[in-house]
């Protein structure tokens, strides 16, 4: 959103760059330019309103399962396996599959995680009778269902990653997100193509100076982080070009599932036939799983169990030690079986390659846009990137508002203020707004009671009702005093997380530092570092919302 | 500033959704298409279009901003896209 021109050159002083601008202006590729402003505009403040979302989301799910630690305290009392002998790994299997048969032998779906470093119980998905899927974890030593007391009903860290990638709203998100992302990309080519200083600019920051300082600041940290935000929006895309391309697919093949089982070589997939059956035993096809791959499993699946097609996937435990060399090819292997009559229908080896470079290729980008290489130190690249990503997008917004402000464009005719108010109340829900429905996330998290029936759920719904109510509280009240106090709010209720955290569950960062607990501790020292800064954005933005209500009209103008 | 036409936000919506929609169309006929012309099998062929899916559509939806206007931009999405949705038929 750098805006109808390109350099700031409201400003009177500047007529001679505006010279120089509308002088590179003319011509074809001036004429292009000026074509690619105004699409810079609306499709970044568009997708902007989302995008600020996206990012702030996917910048917390780079670090979900430290976050998961935080948010489910009573789960990890448990200590966490760092590696299981194989009579550990079997007797998990049977205990959850004794479940299975038990409560859901009817089931469309069974799936079962052992555990591991970053989950110590056994983790169990199966499809409901609504056809939604649902979780639990089986205590390792009791085999029994673990108690709310024992295990928090929580999405935990996982929440944002379902926000970052569809919203919580299933496939309609993921192609919602898809189009922002999509805008955001263009956003990103027209800004490049409009933005004809990029070097100088990068040398450029003009702080306190209103509008040339939220430009300088969007430009900055646009260039800055250029690589990494091609890269994320472009990998983020990629990895999903098998649900957006669907048409394409089936034109070839005839569901976009017969396209995958025949780019990975394996069987077709088999629907259900409508006769019953029972699945043979899963801790024999674990055992024989892992015979096959020379490799430890760690995750077993039965696909309609109840069904005579049914049939199971075992996954190998990728080998650690491998992924840094081979970071294309990094896989434990999986062992397909035909869960009916035990029948071996597709092996595919640990570190088998792919003799595909346009597969290796979706590898690589979805192993760069999740972190799942380069250990912790990528993490926290992404984690800074992202925030740096946000704060561009958020310095975009906030331009598109002052330079409309300001101007006396009547770009709507008559409906002009209108539309200038709905765009600025949205601006503030999208930014402040949504930073205090994910500090509101954690409140929910502890505030909720223990033992009320689908508590991850409430947590969901506390996290978008909050965010809802500072949309409404942006549209009932003046701009200039929302910005100020949803960003107070903001601070409070970050610098008070570690208060409420020690009045529900008596747990505080000093008592986590001392037992080597760090995701925990490194939660409440991220949350009040964040509360600090905000809490000093907010005194600077209650002055200038006194200054205003004194009438001057125009501080930005500089 | 006198020089640079005011944006005329309805205008550039319809353009902008032109470029989304048209774009997508355009893209769909063109990984449809590298499917079976791409010299690999099937599969392999189809995940190299998707892969480029993206790159091809950013591509289109710039060339449909280049247009004068948003009838214009619907046309060079929409002819290629029929072209290569005929060829592709053709082919397979």
């Amino acid at each position: 959103m750098a805006g109808d021109d390109d350099s700031g050159s409201h400003d009177v002083g500047d007529d001679a760059v505006a010279e120089l601008n509308l002088a590179a202006n003319s011509g074809e590729i001036g004429r292009y330019r000026r074509l690619m402003t105004p699409v810079h505009t609306w499709a970044g403040l568009v997708a902007g309103w989302l995008l600020f979302a996206i990012f702030i989301t996917g910048t917390l799910a780079v670090f979900d399962k430290p976050l998961s630690q935080w948010l489910n305290p009573e789960l990890y009392t448990l200590t966490a396996s760092e590696s299981l002998s194989e009579t550990q790994r079997l007797d998990y299997v049977a205990k959850g599959e004794a479940f299975f048969r038990q409560y859901h032998p009817d089931s469309g779906f069974w799936g079962m995680g052992l555990p591991d470093a970053n989950n110590p119980g056994i983790l169990l998905f199966w499809e409901g009778q609504d056809g939604s899927l649902k979780s639990g974890q089986l205590h390792p030593e009791t085999g029994k269902l673990m108690s709310p007391e024992e295990n928090r009903g929580t999405e935990g860290g996982h929440h944002f990653v379902h926000t970052h990638f569809e919203l919580h709203a299933g496939n309609t998100g993921i192609w919602i997100v898809g189009a922002v992302t999509m805008l955001m990309l263009l956003a990103l080519v027209s800004g490049i193509i409009i933005h004809k200083r990029i070097f100088k600019d990068f040398f450029t920051l003009r702080l306190f100076k209103g509008q040339r300082s939220w430009l300088d600041a969007h430009t900055l940290l646009a260039v800055l982080t250029l690589p990494f935000l091609l890269m994320i929006s472009y990998s983020g895309l990629a990895i999903q070009a098998k649900t957006y391309f669907a048409p394409a697919i089936i034109q070839h093949y005839d569901a976009p599932f017969g396209f995958y089982t025949d780019l990975m070589q394996e069987p077709p997939f088999k629907t259900a036939t409508g006769e019953s059956a029972s699945p043979v035993s899963l801790v024999d096809l674990f055992a024989r799983a892992e015979a096959e791959l020379g490799q430890p499993g760690f995750f077993i699946n039965v696909e309609r169990p109840a069904d005579s097609s049914a049939m199971s996937h075992v996954f190998g435990l990728p080998d650690p030690t491998l992924s840094d060399d081979n970071v294309l090819y990094y896989s434990g292997g999986r062992v397909q079986f035909n869960a009916v009559n035990g029948e071996m229908t597709h092996v595919r080896l640990p570190d088998q390659q792919m003799n595909n470079g346009a597969f290796a290729a979706e590898i690589m980008l979805e192993r760069m846009h999740m972190a799942e290489f380069g250990g912790q130190s990528y993490r926290w690249l992404l984690f800074v990137l992202g925030l740096l990503g946000a704060t561009m997008i958020a310095a975009g917004t906030v331009l598109f508002w002052i330079k409309r402000r300001q101007g006396n464009l009547r770009e709507f005719g008559q409906a002009t203020p209108l539309i200038y108010r709905v765009i600025e109340t949205l601006n503030i829900a999208a930014i402040t707004g949504l930073l205090v429905a994910c500090i509101g996330f954690f409140w929910a998290n502890r505030l909720l009671p223990l033992t009320m029936p689908d508590r991850a759920g409430w947590e969901v719904t506390a996290f978008f009702g909050i965010w809802l109510l500072t949309a409404i509280h942006a549209a009932l009240l003046p701009a200039a005093k929302v910005w100020a106090q949803q960003c107070w709010l903001f601070a409070v209720l970050c610098l008070l997380l570690p208060l409420i955290n020690l009045l529900t569950t008596s747990e505080h960062f000093i008592h986590y530092a001392l037992q080597g607990q760090w995701p925990e501790f490194s939660v409440e020292m991220g949350a009040i570092i964040f509360g600090v800064l905000a809490l000093w954005l907010s005194r600077y933005l209650t002055r200038r919302a006194n200054v205003k209500d004194r009438s001057v009209l125009v501080v930005e103008a500089g | 500033m006198t020089n640079l036409p005011i944006a005329k936000p309805f205008q550039i919506s319809l353009k902008i959704i032109a470029a989304l929609l048209g774009g997508y169309v355009f893209t769909v006929a063109f990984v449809s298409l590298i499917a079976v012309i791409w010299p690999a099998r099937l599969a392999d062929a189809m995940q190299t279009g998707l892969m480029l899916s993206f790159a091809v559509y950013s591509g289109a939806m710039l060339w449909a901003f280049s247009q004068a206007n948003w009838q214009r931009a619907w046309l060079v999405m929409m002819i290629p896209a029929a072209m290569m949705w005929g060829m592709t038929l053709w082919l397979s």
